[in-house]
């Protein structure tokens, strides 16, 4: 499951620039995951029902 | 080849190689991400509504998983109305929440048996690695596939299915057409390990331990092992996806063995000398997610989580795999993975046929004979 990086260059996304296509899955997934722990160690975390 | 490739080229293209972002438009995300909750939404109620009807019946049914209804749902969806490209941008986005799943999912391990059931996964893992591509090649050979087309299908077998394939693509200078079959061929029996490890595993008796060890190193593409070890039980499901991170972890090991393979060979461009540049490599291939996963594991470890929010940080990883089952279901279509021909699927059902012997002695002979395991 590696990051592609960045996605290839016949995209469209190549030439408007994309900066969330950019960053790459990988990184985002990581940044949500971590913020979500963050509001959880915070106790901000509203209660996740299942 | 046409010279024109339109978008929908592009996304469909996409729908094999496994990017999570298709388009840079975010409305473009929204009838697809509507269309995975509701998906996940019907699989997640399917399995009450179902215990329930069988209930007032008065009658036994099999206790069939979210899971499975799940991917179900969206499999006879795209194989039957078809999946309408408005929606696959969207949909793809399955590779993203499997992503945060696992690192969400992170939050229940405690660091010392990550790093402990990492380094023995590991030696379980580089066995299988060098069995499986070992007899992927042979049989290629024997099947009259190209050696390159033969790498692409060890390296998915052996590691991580298609993000692997395509981590390979530029490194070997693989053509097109063979990255397109060796995906979907790759795809075609991760679909197969994971309708089909489940019951074996419960046939043969393993317990949750075991059998999310061996989905772990058995099962190819990261979402399908997800799957199939949550096919078994949550607890085999967490301990799958944490073999199958490590696994993942060695991506770029193995794609810069088989790129200096191939550029010693005159057949695929030269890396840059020195170790810095094998470095880069390495660490361009790596999944930035496993560090995330990691991350969260240690902040469970020193103890900033309390009971209840431990358990919400554990939710949220169960939302985003319901995601991630829908989206193996709605993108896994039929007819195009038929289309890669019979060749190569026969080389990929061997390569799982010794993937998953393999793996399963493995797991057997360090689990009950050599007595390794969290806890054991």
């Amino acid at each position: 499951m590696a990051d592609r990086g960045a996605p290839p260059k016949t995209r469209s996304s190549a030439s408007t620039g994309g900066w969330i296509v950019r960053v790459g899955a990988d990184w985002w997934a990581t940044i949500l995951g971590l913020a979500i722990t963050g509001l959880a160690v915070l106790g901000a975390l509203p209660k996740i029902p299942w | 080849m046409n010279a024109v490739r339109t978008d929908q080229d592009r996304i469909d293209d996409d729908a094999l190689t496994g990017d999570a972002f298709t388009t840079t438009r975010v409305i473009d995300y929204l009838p697809g991400l509507a269309l995975l909750i509701v998906v996940g939404l019907l699989g997640k109620y399917a399995e009450v509504w179902w215990l329930a009807a069988a209930k007032h019946e008065h009658g036994t049914v099999p206790d069939i998983e979210y899971v499975l209804w799940a991917i179900l749902i969206g499999l006879v969806l795209t194989n039957t109305v078809g999946l309408h490209r408005v929606f696959r941008p969207g949909v793809l986005t399955y590779h993203f929440w499997l992503k945060v799943g696992i690192v969400a999912l992170g939050s229940r391990f405690v660091l010392g048996d990550v790093l402990k059931m990492g380094a023995t996964s590991l030696v379980q893992i580089l066995i299988d690695m060098a069995v499986a591509g070992t007899i992927i090649l042979a049989a290629a050979r024997l099947f009259g596939l190209s050696g390159k087309f033969g790498s692409l299908l060890a390296i998915g077998t052996s590691i991580c299915g298609v993000s692997a394939i395509v981590a390979a693509k530029g490194a070997i200078r693989a053509r097109n057409s063979d990255v397109g079959h060796a995906i979907a061929a790759i795809l075609a029996l991760g679909a197969v390990a994971l309708f089909s490890l489940p019951p074996l595993g419960h046939a043969i008796g393993l317990s949750d331990h075991e059998f999310g060890l061996w989905a772990g190193l058995a099962v190819d593409n990261t979402a399908e092992t997800t799957a199939t070890g949550y096919l078994f039980s949550d607890e085999a499901g967490k301990i799958a996806v944490l073999v199958k991170s490590t696994r993942n972890a060695l991506i770029g090991f193995v794609v810069l063995g088989f790129a200096l393979y191939w550029a010693a060979r005159g057949e695929a461009d030269e890396l840059a000398p020195g170790a810095r540049a094998k470095a880069a490599f390495i660490w361009e291939k790596f999944p930035k997610f496993v560090l995330g996963f990691l991350a969260v594991s240690a902040v469970a470890t020193a103890g900033l989580l309390s009971k209840g929010q431990l358990a919400n940080v554990a939710n949220v990883s169960k939302w985003a795999f319901l995601l991630t089952f829908a989206g193996v279901g709605l993108s896994t279509d039929i007819r195009q993975i038929a289309r890669s021909g019979w060749r190569p699927l026969a080389v990929a059902v061997i390569g799982l046929v010794v993937v998953a012997a393999v793996s399963l002695g493995l797991v057997l002979f360090t689990s009950r004979v050599l007595h390794w395991g969290v806890g054991g």
